[in-house]
């Protein structure tokens, strides 16, 4: 948890994800480094079932091994290296409900050696207009558990609720159009417990380490429209703009575009653009001075931060393209960050690149 | 909220300015490149990259294809 508090406080949107239409099951493995010395290994299998005409269920397993030598760390978390590793299940259910509706449920945990965290979500997808709208929404609980992997009475909670609607309408027999609105409020403790701030006595220059505090609640609203349309001649495109806004003062832009390609029955290819710009939260300050505020913080996320984003993917057919052979898939991006009130380190370049499988299950 | 306020205006006028698609027409749509996310098994660690370095997260997910096909 040392670099990724947040792992997942909204992580359950996966109750949202594309429903498959067949039994099917894939395994993959992403491997993240940047030049801040952190590598990520993360495997990740699933399996999705369906039970007769109207139960469905699927399974997630994942798992994150992460080495780092940050700057990050070095500076306000542990003196040296470190080794951590996250373990995270969810497993979800579906039932139709007539022709059109269907109800879910869904379960996620996650566990660190300092951290350890619930989901729990209910949702609704409904059919309208003779198809032609689609309407979803879905509620998610959640609690976690905050340690600390020194100070083993270090023990703080919090609990987040979201609520997510979404909504798609079929414009023309090429164009999908998706609203999406996207509420959460979270309680209890949502500073680091690794993160100190550093406060500056302006009379003798002296500096100290205090701990970060930040306010025990936050209610965030995002919204997102996004237009899917099929270009012709195998070629579609891909576009949305996100807005997200809370009662931290913090608000962020994000634009992300793709195209995919079927050059050939065996291939596809895409290619994914994405920039996110992001104003600080209203008590966060590049260097804090004597008396210390009530709230500090030093977390780079919740500074002034800019993102560019490229990556390419590639599926490849291993059979007969008629047959529903297993698909291989290849992803590899590459990504700039600017945490522009971050001194240790203000730009970071990382890549991403990930290997999957996605193969049905015969009945 | 403004923000609010744009999103309603938008559904709104979403749903005024579209015709009803028939089921036989919407072959395009339900191709898997229609599909979002695309590509679920490689973006869900994509999509982690990014939430746990910003500040932000929330309404990435899109409803279904409108093709009837499940």
């Amino acid at each position: 948890m040392r670099l990724s508090i947040p792992i997942i406080v909204l992580a359950i949107g996966g109750t949202a994800v594309a429903q498959p239409a067949q039994d099917q099951a894939s395994a993959s493995m992403q491997v993240y480094t940047d030049d801040d010395h952190v590598t990520v290994v993360t495997p990740s299998a699933s399996a999705d079932v369906t039970f007769g005409e109207r139960l469905a269920a699927d399974v997630v397993v994942t798992a994150d091994v992460i080495s780092a030598a940050s700057v990050d760390v070095i500076t306000a978390a542990s003196p040296e290296a470190f080794r951590d590793e996250r373990f995270e299940l969810g497993a979800g259910v579906r039932y139709r409900v007539g022709e059109t509706t269907w109800l879910r449920g869904r379960m996620l945990g996650s566990r660190e050696d300092d951290f350890a965290g619930v989901r729990a979500a209910l949702g609704m997808r409904v059919e309208l207009a003779e198809r032609n709208t689609t309407f979803e929404i879905d509620y998610t609980l959640g609690a976690d558990r905050i340690g600390h992997v020194v100070h083993d009475d270090f023990d703080r909670r919090r609990t987040s609720s979201r609520l997510a609607m979404t909504f798609t309408q079929v414009a023309d027999p090429q164009t999908l159009i998706d609203l999406t609105v996207d509420g959460s409020r979270v309680r209890g403790y949502q500073a680091s417990p690794y993160r100190g701030v550093l406060i500056v006595d302006a009379d003798s220059t002296e500096l100290m380490m205090v701990p970060e505090v930040t306010p025990e609640r936050r209610i965030g609203v995002a919204a997102l429209a996004r237009v899917r349309r099929a270009l012709g001649n195998g070629w579609f495109a891909h576009a949305d703009y996100r807005v997200y806004g809370d009662d931290w003062g913090l608000v962020s832009h994000t634009l992300r575009a793709r195209a995919i390609a079927t050059l050939r029955p065996r291939l596809t290819l895409g290619a994914h653009l994405r920039g996110y710009v992001q104003g600080p939260a209203d008590f966060h300050q590049r260097r804090y001075l004597l008396p210390a505020p009530e709230l500090r913080t030093a977390d780079r996320a919740l500074g002034r931060v800019r993102m560019l984003y490229g990556g390419a993917v590639a599926e490849v057919a291993l059979g007969d393209p008629l047959g529903d052979p297993p698909q291989l898939l290849l992803m590899a991006g590459v990504m700039r960050f600017w945490w522009l009130d971050h001194a240790p380190q203000e730009v970071r370049d990382a890549v991403v690149v990930t290997i999957g499988v996605r193969t049905p299950i015969p009945r | 909220m403004p923000v609010m306020r744009a999103i309603g205006l938008i559904a709104v006028l979403t749903v005024a300015s579209c015709a009803r698609v028939e089921p036989h027409r919407r072959e395009t749509l339900a191709h898997p490149a229609m599909q979002q996310p695309a590509w679920p098994e490689v973006e869900a660690g994509e999509q982690h990259v990014f939430e746990v370095r910003e500040g932000s997260a929330g309404a990435t997910g899109a409803a279904g294809g409108g093709c009837g096909c499940d």
